[in-house]
């Protein structure tokens, strides 16, 4: 899977000035490697979050949908990412489901939505508290 | 910044299209009532302080993240062509 650019309009909040991103594609991984276009210095891993939290779910706001030019009611062609912030150890990271990024994979357009009205954290463990003693263990 | 005082049911109009209302005042509480269009997004600032905060800390440069998918056993299969 090749590299992807992606037009954030609004930026991400903390690095508003950067707007074009490129993606690339972990292999036979839920993760994707996001990073300035103009900077490489400025990056994100983004996880597929489903795997981790199976019930995670959010309507996605109508200005949203129209910024990155996603149908109402549909899904089609849109992708979900959370942000992970990376700790050491590695089991102690967290992903961002309270401000997920959504992609539409036709027009190239990103946006980081904030669930303002949800539950869900900015550091939801990436690995469940009961699991973390395993070592060794993939993730 | 621009400071002015407005009483309860009063407004302010904002570039001709955002509307903001005193709805309420109890105590040291002021209740806004905010009208926008669609396309402005309306938040509580300590809400999107915590996604930049929570993004600044997520940052790492693209080497670092190379890095750490080897490290987290993640692109093995594909080593980095320019390595």
């Amino acid at each position: 899977m090749p590299d992807k650019t992606f037009v954030f309009e609004k930026g991400i909040p903390g690095f508003e000035q950067y707007r074009t991103y490129i993606r690339r594609l972990e292999e036979n991984a839920p993760f994707a490697h996001l990073w300035a276009a103009d900077r490489e210095e400025i990056g994100f891993l983004l996880v597929n979050p489903f795997p981790f939290c199976p019930d995670y779910e959010f309507d996605m706001p109508e200005e949203a949908r129209r910024e990155i030019g996603i149908e109402a009611d549909s899904a089609d062609g849109m992708t979900v990412w959370a942000i992970v912030t990376l700790q050491t150890p590695v089991e102690r990271s967290t992903l961002n489901l309270f401000a997920p990024i959504v992609m539409n994979e036709s027009s190239g357009k990103g946006k980081q939505i904030i669930l303002h009205e949800s539950a869900y954290s900015t550091r939801h463990p990436l690995v469940p508290a009961g699991r973390r003693a395993v070592g060794g263990e993939a993730l | 910044m621009l400071v002015l005082s407005r009483k309860k049911q009063e407004s302010l109009i904002i570039g001709g299209e955002i509307e903001i209302k005193i709805v309420a005042v109890e105590g040291d509480t002021v209740k806004l009532g905010i009208e926008a269009p669609r396309h402005i997004e309306v938040l509580r600032k300590e809400i999107y302080e915590s996604v930049r905060e929570s993004n600044r800390q997520a940052a790492a440069s693209r080497a670092d993240l190379d890095q750490l998918s080897n490290m987290i056993g993640l692109g093995k299969n594909h080593p980095d062509p320019s390595a």
